[in-house]
């Protein structure tokens, strides 16, 4: 022990203190410029000494300063992203070394570090990957960075708020996607509790994105369990590299066709501040706020719930008594009111005979009156991104950073209703050591759920509030009666009965109902005594490292290590989980372990494997190996197998949340199920019930879902390396696919019916997960061209395909992917003889889904979208003007049911200072 | 350069212009309403009123609407988004029934409006679901509520049955059935049905016939908490019973008989027996059922033979309820012509106490829709009781005369 802890010191004043007792140091200075047009300044540089580590970054006015340097003459090798490389000799330190670089439109020429954690050019990646600069997003027609992904081939993206857009690749896209990873700056950013990716709402802010990279497929042999379908990775740009003031106003207008709402603005600032203090220590200050008028989820549809999921039925409030509107909240409280007739029959012999006729004629389900969502929810969204950063160098190799992002804001998400998540504030605080050949990294993610609440169930409980369901629903039933006894038909009798029983009942903009309803959304969600509120204060606690033992191993092969560990500690007060006793905590951890090999010179194979474990379920192995083949520099083909898997989310495991309509959501693990009694009396599937016929059903025990995927690919430059071609299919298999399944517990000895089960006094419903036994398969290709023409003109598109196969009978997979998507880009970056203006359009197609959720299911129609920007840049100012578009026609289309129909958002841009 | 501006410029437009003509996106549909129903058209019910046959009726129609009940029979029954089935008497019927225009004007709009509803059912009940009805009707409420102000569900029911003599309502022919309107049915029938206003206890207590009956309810109800006597479920509104009652000469001869068997089995000769029995009922009348303690020196005697137990035997025994044998609802409701024609058993009230007992025999004689004779026979009788009135209907349940008291044993 003490060797070890002596060990520690002299190791620790090594990397600390190495160049403490260097002699004499010249110091080289100069400024980087563009070599065309205007011959402005380049910024975000990268200035290294040939043959050495030493290197620096120029400022935000292309300056740059290295020192270090023991004797000239030195080579100084100078690069960036859109220019091309240079070298520059210095022989004397005195005079500025000053040099021009000359823009490079060649394709290509990106480096990734995601889809093998080694630096490898984009073109030379053994596996599917896409990748975004900052430079990219600065000439994408967006309203926010997160939409750039969209035009990636094979990406799917759900808005179920302005500020909430979640992505995803391969299919099962839905707005708590479980099967896709985003991590930034390495921390993965679901909210551990809500379950939830919140990139778009604690994220890193516009100007603070370097790239993103996007690796579409079972990814979690590198980056853990969860990675099914793909992983997005985010990274923020180093305070070292980009540095100086930088700031980005966007002012916008939205609904300008007042059909959803009154045109209102669109506000989006941020705002970066990086300084590099010195060679050894730089910080950075980012901030984002934005600000609009939310998109609006009005389809007033009616959904008939049955099973898993429902279906979209005809019918309106006024047409059908037991209408259910997909975006009306309150209106999924039903009972048969048969139930009522039978009790008037029994205290009122003399009707008897004539009630027993009515009954007969089959059950009437009866649904409370609802409130529409715009009437409901705060219109205004708001988000607010705090993050700073301060790096340090403790070596030219090792750096030291400490990071925050705080977030919050209000935004709307669907899960299984709608959840308005109102002063939602999430942070995430991470300390990592960087150094050449490992990192080492721990960060903490801290969720408070703020006001958040479950709009359908504040909604129902406010309904009762308004009138007990126990008061509603006799009055509904003898007023229903009585006008039958005075000779109306069933549907005038329906609608005096819910007149009568609605009578007074407030409108949603009246001072009463707002009172209840602001009330009960603020009492913490208890069943039916409580409110519709979360208390979720769930926290995840996350290490992890890796090292590159290429240096000790390289004669072999290049190895790579690494693991992690992670703790949730699911904290909701019984609002969310089952954890009204105290906190519940789960571990997870994991390794991998990657080694790749060129076994020929055009071939090279690469082979990990990662092993994980979480405490509820049994550990896993997931292999991957992928082969890259050279059939000539710049044309490469790939080939893949890759295996992923995720556990069950913290609420799959620990959920316990009543639902509204007499549904509980409980998690899979034993405890929870041996609560409920599962052991000891018995449970039905409801799928038996509504067939007529309750069958006793056991569930096996939950076990982590996964898949196994091939892929092929090829990616290659071609006419002169004008026009880039990547092109993949892939085939990939599930097994033990977690779906939600409904089963029913009696809870007397009343034979339980489709129509009696809703009723709390005879029965319940849970609706909890468990693997389906079924395989599902799915295939899919895409293609993408992009083609540098003449004077600066590019154009790109692609086209995709995602395909679900083999879907046994009556499977949901929720699979919500378009059969085919395309995306066609037309751009220049610098136009006329200035070179300062810039456009870009892009044209967006996708095929009409199927869309399944637990929320609301049906077809989505095919839509299109043109989004467009032209910009001028002003170089002397340091400044660009953009005017853009997105969804330019404000053509109104919806990405889900149930979720906001967006339209056209205009705005005008001004940024200073970006890189 | 210019070329290239030119280039830029087309190349713009072109695109603009091809994505404007295809990007056309369907945003969520509006929900589709269901189907609101659709109010027939043509005459309604109240053309009916108009024929030439119904001039009393419409006359009746309109002295009620001077009511201040409202609705109105006659908006009601020109109302086409409601459906009604309407028990229409023509002139004959009501002539019949001794009701001529004169007395329409004479009697109080209010009754002639309640009398009306009572015409009428809230459904469209056509003579085909009559047919094969079980024994021994089937009950449709009426749009008569017979207190509104206690609940606006009460209603009156009517029962309606057919078999091969006919079809009727309450004991009413319905002599022309199914005349199909927009807004319903009418079938004429052949005399007013009128509404039942009194309960059976009000008629019993109020009959000059049903003295004696009176009286062994009183002596059954002896020693039972007034809620639960018998006289307490005759006033309630929701019995539903057929009571097959003995009239005071009935009752007299079944005392006679029962007096003088007691004292023949005390070693009194027979003719002294009778004369005995008979001078005690001439002499003390219904209070030997009453109070049989209070007759002077054979009291005790006869309140230990005719005790509380044995009268309440022998009046549930003329008690027909539900076939199950007990007051639980709905009960059954037998008019004259609801009987069978061929003798057929039926369960009382005293199969709530004897499940076993195998009931009374009834059975009727029909011409046409008309019953001429109707009997009903005890288990002990020797003979059958002859039905000496019938159908006296009132709201909780009717009553037909009797001439013999039914024995259970």
């Amino acid at each position: 022990m003490r060797i070890s802890l002596r060990l520690l010191t002299v190791w620790l004043s090594a990397i600390i203190f190495p160049f403490a007792l260097h002699a004499q140091q010249i110091t080289i200075s100069g400024k980087v410029k563009s070599a065309e047009g205007s011959k402005e300044s380049i910024s975000a540089v990268s200035v290294v000494v040939k043959g050495t580590n030493n290197g620096t970054f120029t400022n935000e006015k292309g300056e740059y300063k290295l020192s270090g340097i023991t004797k000239l003459p030195v080579t100084l090798l100078i690069s960036s992203v859109g220019y091309e490389s240079a070298e520059l000799e210095v022989s004397a330190s005195g005079n500025a070394a000053d040099i021009e670089l000359k823009s490079s439109s060649k394709l290509g020429q990106e480096i990734v570090v995601s889809a093998t954690r080694v630096a490898t050019r984009i073109m030379e990646s053994p596996v599917t990957i896409e990748r975004v600069s900052a430079s990219a997003i600065q000439n994408a027609p967006v309203s926010n960075y997160y939409e750039a992904v969209t035009n990636l081939k094979g990406v799917d993206i759900l808005t179920s708020s302005l500020t909430f857009k979640t992505p995803t690749t391969r299919g099962f896209n839905s707005s708590g996607n479980l099967r896709f990873n985003q991590l930034i700056d390495g921390m993965d950013n679901q909210a551990p509790g809500l379950n939830f990716s919140v990139g778009s709402v604690i994220g890193l802010t516009e100007l603070d994105v370097d790239n993103m990279e996007l690796l579409p497929g079972a990814s979690s042999a590198l980056y853990g369990p969860g990675g099914m379908n793909g992983t997005l990775l985010i990274n923020s740009k180093n305070p070292f590299k980009h540095q100086g003031l930088s700031l980005h106003i966007k002012q916008g207008v939205m609904h300008v066709d007042n059909k959803y709402r009154n045109a209102s603005p669109y506000y989006n600032w941020s705002l970066r501040w990086a300084k590099k203090i010195n060679d050894k220590a730089a910080f950075k200050i980012t901030s984002e706020l934005v600000q609009a008028q939310d998109w609006l989820a009005g389809d007033q549809r009616n959904f008939l719930r049955t099973g898993a999921v429902g279906r979209l039925i005809n019918g309106t409030r006024e047409t059908d008594p037991n209408y259910d509107g997909v975006n009306v909240y309150g209106d999924e409280t039903t009972i048969d009111i048969n139930q009522v007739l039978n009790g008037i029959a029994a205290q009122a012999p003399f009707l008897k005979p004539y009630i027993d006729g009515l009954v007969a004629t089959g059950p009437k389900n009866v649904s409370r009156t609802g409130y529409n969502e715009r009437d409901l929810v705060d219109p205004n969204t708001v988000n607010f991104k705090l993050g700073g950063a301060f790096h340090y160098k403790i070596t030219n190799n090792l750096e030291a950073s400490i990071s925050g992002h705080y977030g919050t804001g209000n935004t709307v998400y669907t899960g299984l209703g709608r959840y308005s998540i109102l002063g939602l504030r999430m942070a995430q605080y991470k300390f990592e050591l960087n150094s050449k050949n490992w990192f080492v990294r721990a960060w903490t993610t801290q969720e408070n759920s703020g006001e958040s609440y479950n709009i359908n169930i504040a909604t129902q409980l406010t309904n009762e509030r308004i009138k007990a369901s126990p008061i509603w629903y006799p009055e509904y039933g003898q007023a229903f009666l009585g006008a039958k006894l005075n000779g109306s038909n069933d549907f005038d009798a329906h609608t005096l009965a819910r007149a009568f029983a609605d009578r007074g009942r407030p409108t949603a903009n009246s001072q009463q109902f707002q009172n209840l309803f602001n009330t009960v959304k603020g009492i913490p969600i208890k069943g039916t005594s409580g409110g519709g509120k979360f208390l979720d204060r769930t926290d995840l606690y996350s290490a992890e490292g890796q090292y590159n033992l290429t240096h000790l191993t390289g004669k072999y092969a290049d190895v790579l290590v690494g693991g992690n560990f992670r703790r949730f500690v699911l904290n909701s007060q019984g609002t969310l989980f089952a954890d009204s006793a105290g906190v519940i905590g789960i571990n997870e951890f994991g390794g991998y372990v990657q080694a790749s090999r060129k076994i020929i010179d055009a071939l090279s194979l690469t082979a990990s494997v990662r092993y994980d474990k979480n405490q509820n379920f049994e550990g896993r192995f997931t292999p991957r190996v992928t082969a890259l083949y050279k059939i000539k520099e710049n044309k490469n083909l790939r080939v893949s197998f890759q295996t992923a898997y995720r556990f069950p989310s913290t609420q799959n495991q620990w959920i316990n949340l009543d639902a509204g309509a007499n549904v509980q959501l409980i998690g899979a693990v034993k405890e929870l199920q041996q609560f409920y009694k599962f052991d000891t009396n018995p449970i039905y599937s409801l799928e038996s019930i509504i067939a007529g016929a309750q069958q006793q059903v056991t569930l096996p025990e939950l076990k982590p879902e996964s898949v196994t995927s091939y892929e092929l690919g090829y990616k290659g430059l071609h006419l002169n390396d004008k026009l880039m071609i990547d092109v993949y299919g892939y085939y990939g298999m599930y097994q033990n696919f977690i779906v939600s399944r409904q089963v029913v517990q009696a809870k007397g000895t009343t034979p339980l019916t489709f129509n009696n089960i809703r009723d709390a006094s005879i029965a319940k419903i849970f609706s909890t997960n468990t693997n389906a036994s079924e395989t599902v398969t799915t295939y899919g290709y895409g293609v993408s061209l992009e083609y540098r023409l003449p004077k600066n003109f590019y154009v790109s598109g692609n086209f995709s395909s995602d395909v679900l196969e083999d879907l046994p009978e009556g499977f949901i997979s929720f699979f919500n992917a378009p059969k085919y998507r395309t995306n066609i880009t037309l751009g220049n970056n610098a136009m006329f003889k200035k070179k300062l203006y810039g456009f870009n359009v892009t044209y967006k197609w996708q095929d009409e889904l199927f869309y399944e959720s637990t929320f609301a299911t049906g077809l989505v129609p095919a839509f299109h979208t043109v989004d467009a920007q032209i910009s001028r840049r002003c170089p002397s100012i340091k400044s660009i003007f953009k005017v853009g578009a997105t969804n330019l026609l404000n053509q109104y289309y919806i990405q889900g049911l149930g979720n906001p129909s967006i339209g056209g958002l205009y705005y005008v841009s001004f940024t200073y200072n970006v890189f | 350069m210019n070329k290239n501006i030119l280039f830029n410029k087309t190349g713009l437009l072109a695109i603009f212009f091809s994505m404007t003509m295809v990007a056309c996106n369907k945003d969520v549909d509006s929900p589709v309403p269901n189907d609101k129903p659709v109010y027939p058209k043509g005459p309604t019910i109240a053309s009916i009123i108009n024929g030439p046959n119904y001039t009393i009726l419409k006359a009746a129609v309109t002295r009620a609407a001077t009511s201040a009940a409202r609705p109105t029979v006659a908006s009601l029954l020109s109302d086409s988004s409601l459906t009604f089935t309407l028990f229409a008497p023509d002139d004959d019927a009501f002539l019949a029934s001794g009701i001529n225009a004169t007395v329409i004007n004479v009697l109080p709009a209010e009754s002639l409006h309640n009398i009306l509803l009572y015409h009428i059912l809230p459904q469209a009940v056509p003579a085909s679901r009559l047919a094969g009805a079980p024994f021994p009707n089937l009950q449709y409420p009426s749009l008569l509520n017979p207190a509104p102000t206690l609940s606006s569900l009460l209603r009156l029911t009517t029962f309606l049955k057919a078999s091969s003599n006919g079809a009727w309502i309450n004991n009413i022919p319905i002599v022309k059935p199914d005349s199909i309107l927009a807004n319903g049915i009418v079938h004429k029938v052949a005399r007013v049905v009128m509404p039942p206003s009194r309960s059976l206890w009000d008629t019993i207590n109020n009959g000059p016939q049903l003295t004696y009956l009176k009286a062994a309810l009183k002596r059954a109800d002896e020693g039972i908490p007034a809620a639960s006597t018998l006289q307490a479920a005759l006033q309630n509104i929701g019995l539903n019973v057929t009571v097959f009652a003995p009239t005071d000469d009935a009752f007299r001869t079944f005392l006679t008989g029962a007096i003088a068997q007691y004292l023949i089995s005390q070693q009194v000769p027979q003719a002294t027996a009778v004369a005995q029995a008979t001078a005690l009922v001439t002499a003390y009348g219904s209070t030997l059922l009453s109070n049989p303690g209070s007759i002077p020196g054979l009291g005790p005697t006869l309140s230990s033979v005719i005790t509380p137990t044995l009268v309440r035997g022998i009046v549930v025994y003329h008690v027909l309820s539900a076939q199950s044998g007990s007051f639980a609802p709905p009960g059954i409701r037998v008019f004259s012509v609801n009987l069978p024609t061929a003798p057929t058993l039926v369960k009382t009230l005293l199969n709530s106490v004897v499940s076993v007992h195998p009931g009374v025999t009834v059975s009727a004689t029909f011409n046409g829709p008309v019953v001429t004779a109707a009997t009903v026979k005890g288990a002990a009788n020797a003979t059958a009781s002859n039905v000496v009135f019938s159908d006296v209907h009132q709201t909780n349940g009717v009553i037909h005369g009797i001439d013999q008291v039914l024995l259970p044993q």
